[in-house]
């Protein structure tokens, strides 16, 4: 392709003003190092927060700055882009830097926005995202596979399902092609506290977060909305309850400003609509285990994008089990470590997840926990070890594990015990 | 812990849709000697138990389709070779 065919994207354009001015707020203090899972895994100082917004400020310096009025505004060369998108994808977009920042930066929401920026550059998206697109073009989903075998794993023939009804489940593709066992707790769970219903399957389509928080392709959004907010409406749900946080964030954050307002439906973790349920009297657990266990909050949902965490509920049901003792780990609640296995690290850094899922089981262990519990597929998968889109090598490296603790989804650990 | 048990006696049906879940180079189903050969998870081979000390048939980390398939069968071996 000639270079002039080529559009040349403004790099601030799909920043807000309060993005703008936070490029020029931070202050390279490196609170956030201390933080940073990727720094805790590689000690590699380039791919920091300081040196992303660092980067991306000479890009508006030179664009937009007083250099770029005197000597003219400067076209970003290909390989400084392709430079910046290196250190900007890097990220597991967990937020942990944006809950210590000193200045308040907003981190989460800059990341997937200069992400958005990279995608739409010359550079586009990197390589191994680019089959993650590829998929969804296909399928609808991140996964090849059809969406008319997604219940067929995980639903149980003595589960029902109510044709219609006020919660809806979402398992999400992670529930429906990585991590069944999740999906199946969470059926358990709520057919014991009341009806529940399914979108159809050839509706449920992927949420959007892994094209459009992990590759930065923000171009699905308005189909996707369409598609839900149909899907959803025709099953008369009010309460739509997923076990994925990510995809709670998409709907909490860019489905509503894609739709043009408030959704028609409440996106909410099952997790809370389970402690709803104990807190009415409608679950009861029979079963007693005595064991000693510890919560991981997921990032989406210890910093989520828009409105308060969740990290009560999952505590909750954990508190309502007979004979668990609950402890705490080191880093818990808002400052809960990441395990590696979101935004586009799978394909893009195996042996980074891997290290990361490996430093949250040690801190499991040294909490003292027989099982570590987690209300999130993508951490399921990352911490349980499974290998969809990870090269063997890094699989091979949890037999390192010796299996210091065990592993399980919060509600299947639940719904073992009604 | 790695899932390597040999499913048998699974109908076309079950399979078409096994092969659904497991559609990863290193996360496939393998065919030898009329048995499927689980690829399941990662790290040490699980030989029947696992960490919960739950057999094939009960396994939580296992997708409800693959208990199915367990619980009807009578013999188990595990690992490529069949231990």
């Amino acid at each position: 392709m000639r270079k002039e065919a080529v559009k040349k994207k403004d790099v601030t354009e799909n920043l807000t003003k309060q993005q703008l001015i936070e490029l020029d707020a931070c202050v390279s203090c490196g609170e956030c190092l201390k933080w940073c899972p990727i720094q805790d895994a590689t000690g590699d100082p380039s791919c920091s927060p300081p040196e992303r917004i660092k980067a991306y400020r000479e890009f508006v310096e030179e664009e937009h700055g007083l250099k770029g009025k005197l000597f003219g505004s400067k076209e970003i060369s290909e390989e400084r882009l392709k430079n910046f998108r290196d250190i900007l994808y890097k990220c597991v977009l967990c937020g942990n830097c944006g809950e210590v920042c000193e200045v308040g930066i907003d981190t989460k929401k800059l990341w997937w926005t200069l992400r958005k920026s990279v995608c739409e550059s010359k550079v586009g998206m990197p390589e191994p995202l680019k089959g993650v697109l590829a998929n969804y073009q296909k399928t609808r989903s991140p996964f090849p596979k059809p969406l008319t075998h997604r219940y067929k794993f995980w639903l149980p023939e003595d589960i029902k399902v109510a044709d219609k009804a006020e919660i809806g489940f979402y398992e999400g593709c992670g529930g429906a092609w990585d991590a069944q066992p999740s999906a199946e707790g969470a059926a358990r769970l709520l057919s014991a506290g009341g009806p529940f219903t399914l979108l159809d399957p050839e509706e449920a389509w992927c949420c959007g977060w892994p094209i459009v928080a992990g590759s930065g392709d923000w171009s699905i959004m308005p189909e996707l909305v369409k598609n839900f907010v149909a899907a959803v409406q025709k099953k008369g749900i009010k309460r739509l309850a997923m076990i994925c946080p990510m995809c709670r964030d998409i709907f909490k954050w860019l489905y509503p400003e894609f739709y043009g307002g408030k959704l028609p439906f409440e996106p909410v973790m099952v997790s809370e609509v389970i402690a709803e349920y104990i807190d009415a009297g409608r679950i009861k657990f029979t079963k007693i285990l005595r064991e000693t266990v510890t919560n991981h909050d997921p990032c989406a949902l210890a910093r989520p994008l828009v409105g308060p965490p969740v990290l009560d509920a999952p505590r909750k049901i954990l508190n309502a089990l007979p004979g668990v003792k609950v402890v705490e780990m080191e880093r818990s609640r808002e400052l809960t470590r990441c395990c590696g296995g979101s935004a586009g690290q799978r394909p893009l850094n195996p042996d980074l997840v891997v290290k990361m899922a490996k430093e949250l089981m040690y801190e499991a262990k040294r909490a003292g926990a027989d099982t570590i519990v987690t209300s999130c597929t993508a951490c399921y998968v990352s911490l349980v070890g499974r290998t969809h889109m990870t090269p063997h090598p890094a699989v091979d490296d949890y037999k390192h594990f010796e299996e210091p603790v065990k592993m399980n989804d919060l509600l299947q650990y639940a719904a073992a015990l009604l | 812990m790695l899932c390597q048990t040999h499913l048998k006696g699974v109908t076309a049906e079950e399979k078409e849709l096994l092969e659904s879940i497991f559609f990863h180079p290193y996360d496939k189903l393998e065919e030898r000697n009329g048995a499927l050969i689980m690829n399941y998870m990662g790290g040490k081979l699980c030989l029947g138990t696992n960490d919960f000390g739950e057999n094939c048939g009960n396994c939580r980390y296992m997708p409800y389709i693959v208990r199915k398939i367990l619980r009807r069968q009578k013999d188990f071996s595990f690992g490529k070779d069949g231990k």
